[in-house]
């Protein structure tokens, strides 16, 4: 008979299970790293833009690290259906740790862009569309991740943030468009034509981006699954509920 | 097996319940009484193992459709405080789709036909097990599960329960239940078992 | 038809409980009055900003008072509540809608009684017909989005403060729609986007309901 966690007791993918990660995983880390250096190396060289200047060059980090938050919870949705239909551990591990990673690069996205608006606008915050609907996205899944820490049970985890997960995702959807909407009624929206010599360079930096969420992601999803190997491996053989109540000893002393 | 959270807490349980019988389980606190019964109930799935309740295979959805014949009578009634003993029996008649002439033969039969529009929150323990069994009377299930079915009852409630386990047996049901009395136990069901740190064992 | 039958008996019950216990009408609204008065305190006695401020205020102390009204006491959502549906053969979808309807229910009655208190404390008058739409629309798209959440965080020990971050957030779309369908009617602009905004969410919303109700039966 097939259950739940009977078909999750190989959490093997990306880990060889002795504690030491595999070559597939460090071999991305090698790449990650070579995409950042690229990465840094390209928007560093390619000139500034003329009115900005160099604080222009924040955008090498602002906009890949708001792609990646996407793509992560869009991930991190699409894995939750995945674990709704197939109930296998891998979706659960790959929503939480790609949920984790874009909380990350949300927080990045968000301080990059208030960063680049401080010398832009004059302010840290203004009420631009990218930064509320961000500001927003933020909080979702800040609370998808409290949610995750507040359910004990595995399976109960799984699917309790397997439903959340694609709620977050709808409500992703119609918080950006809600914003948008709202800012161009407000304000006139600030998109501008970039020029092709900067798009080259943000594609790379886009790019790099990508490779290290999938490298964290991984690494990430990798401790989950050796944490729930762990668990189970600890769960054969160990006590059952029931024997945490010992027999009454009114006479027991603590200090004897 | 099953586990919930890291703890295991049925470990070692085969149990056949014939229908026209009702067995009995006893066991001290935190042996999995209630796990177990949750699992018979089709409300918790075991970890590994199967499971059929009734016919259906409780591991998979297939269990819905066994919970029209099962009741459960646990720690907590799942009622509503607010309202009235008859206004929450209507609602479960309602939802079971049977009529609500049932209700007040069922509070008849538990002897509540008096504290009828009385508000669930100010009836006693023992009115809201009789509440329950009069729940069993409307339902009339085929798989009967008792949790701690004596506890705080007194005798003429705890007499209440075991007739109505023999009603459900005698209509060709099967019933659980689970009681810390084993003299009162051992009368009302047909075999008797143990169920000591998530190990079952038969008594009787 | 049992599926609405049942919807309907599970609404008619919510509705006389808190009829009965009166949690929503005689404790939260109070609360809310308390607020909208503390708002106007903080702000300071400028008359024409008070005025100009007033509708956005309602919708924030709606939008935020949601949590109490879908987390109240009174409400069905407790873990036994649900065994019992579900032991009653119940459709876990009848559940999940029911609650948010009965949510939606009481959220409008809500609404309505707030609306008054705050035209008098901040001497504003509506003066459209837009409020028509968008007071049901939004307490529709609260009740449901309560319903998912309510579930997800059955019996969980931190539920109160995990609901109202899961709750707020997501809601945002309904604040702007209904904050912004105002102020489009009053400056002559079209409504027409931001109703349809408001259909979207709720369509959405309806949807998810009684897709994941089948997984949520299994909480």
């Amino acid at each position: 008979m097939t259950t739940d966690s009977e078909t999750s007791t190989d959490p093997q993918a990306g880990h060889d299970g002795s504690g030491r990660t595999s070559t597939p995983v460090r071999k991305l880390d090698g790449i990650a790293v070579a995409g950042i250096v690229l990465a840094i190396v390209v928007a560093m060289t390619v000139p500034a833009d003329k009115l900005q200047g160099d604080v222009q060059r924040l955008m090498y980090v602002h906009v890949p690290s708001a792609w990646v938050a996407f793509l992560a919870f869009g991930v991190t949705a699409l894995s939750s259906i995945a674990w709704l239909r197939t109930h296998k551990v891998t979706w659960d591990t790959t929503a939480a740790a790609s949920a984790f990673v874009g909380v990350f690069f949300t927080g990045t996205a968000l301080a990059s862009g208030m960063i680049w608006g401080k010398p832009t606008w004059g302010v840290f915050w203004t009420w631009d569309a990218r930064l509320v609907s961000t500001a927003l996205l933020f909080v979702i899944y800040l609370g998808y991740l409290a949610l995750r820490r507040a359910t004990p049970d595995p399976i109960d985890r799984a699917r309790r943030s397997a439903i959340m997960g694609i709620i977050a995702a709808l409500q992703v959807a119609v918080v950006y468009k809600s914003v948008d909407w709202w800012v161009t009624l407000h304000q006139q929206s600030s998109r501008n034509s970039i020029d092709p010599a900067l798009r080259l360079s943000l594609w790379v930096s886009v790019l790099a981006f990508t490779i290290v969420y999938i490298g964290l992601t991984s690494r990430r999803r990798a401790l989950l699954e050796a944490e729930e190997s762990l668990r189970l491996r600890g769960l054969r053989g160990s006590a059952v509920a029931g024997d945490a109540i010992s027999k009454p000893n009114l006479e027991a002393r603590s200090d004897g | 097996m099953l586990q919930l959270g890291n703890t295991p807490v049925l470990a070692d349980v085969t149990l056949a319940v014939d229908m026209g019988t009702a067995i009995g389980l006893t066991g001290a606190n935190g042996s999995g009484k209630s796990s177990l019964l949750r699992c018979l109930a089709t409300l918790q799935r075991p970890t590994v193992g199967t499971l059929s309740v009734l016919g259906f295979d409780a591991m998979t959805a297939e269990r819905r459709g066994a919970r029209r014949y099962i009741t459960l009578i646990g720690h907590d009634a799942g009622l509503y405080p607010s309202l009235t003993l008859r206004e929450n029996l209507d609602l479960v008649a309602d939802m079971l789709g049977r009529s609500r002439d049932h209700t007040l033969q069922a509070l008849e039969a538990v002897g509540l036909r008096g504290a009828a529009a009385r508000p669930l929150e100010a009836a006693s323990k023992g009115m809201v097990r009789r509440l329950e069994l009069a729940r069993v009377l409307i339902q009339q299930p085929r798989l009967l599960l008792l949790d701690e079915a004596h506890a705080g009852l007194d005798t003429a409630s705890s007499d209440l329960v075991d007739q109505v386990v023999a009603r459900v047996t005698a209509d060709g049901g099967a019933a659980v239940v689970v009681s810390h009395e084993i003299d009162r136990l051992q009368s009302a069901v047909d075999n008797l078992y143990k169920l000591e740190a998530g190990i079952l064992e038969r008594l009787v | 038809m049992t599926f609405w039958r049942q919807v309907r008996t599970v609404i008619a019950n919510n509705l006389r409980v808190e009829r009965r216990t009166l949690e929503v009408v005689g404790v939260t609204f109070p609360f809310a009055v308390a607020t909208l008065i503390a708002f106007g305190l903080a702000v300071g006695i400028d008359a024409a900003l008070l005025e100009r401020i007033g509708p956005a205020l309602y919708w924030v102390v709606v939008l935020i008072f949601s949590v109490l009204i879908i987390l109240r006491s009174s409400g069905t959502g407790s873990a036994a509540q649900r065994d019992l549906m579900k032991l009653l053969a119940v459709d876990p979808a009848v559940t999940t809608v029911a609650a948010g309807l009965s949510a939606a229910l009481i959220m409008l009655v809500f609404e309505i009684l707030l609306l008054p208190v705050t035209m008098l404390l901040f001497n504003w008058t509506p003066g459209t017909w837009s409020w028509v739409v968008t007071l049901p629309m939004v307490a529709l798209g609260l009740g449901l989005l309560g319903s998912l959440v309510n579930t997800v965080t059955t019996s969980l020990s931190s539920r109160t403060s995990l609901a109202a971050i899961l709750i707020v957030p997501g809601s945002i779309p309904l604040l702007v729609a209904a904050t912004n369908s105002l102020e489009a009617t009053t400056y002559g602009q079209g409504i027409l986007p931001w109703l349809l905004l408001l259909l979207a969410v709720n369509l959405g919303l309806g949807i998810a309901v009684v897709a994941l109700a089948g997984p949520i039966d299994d909480l």
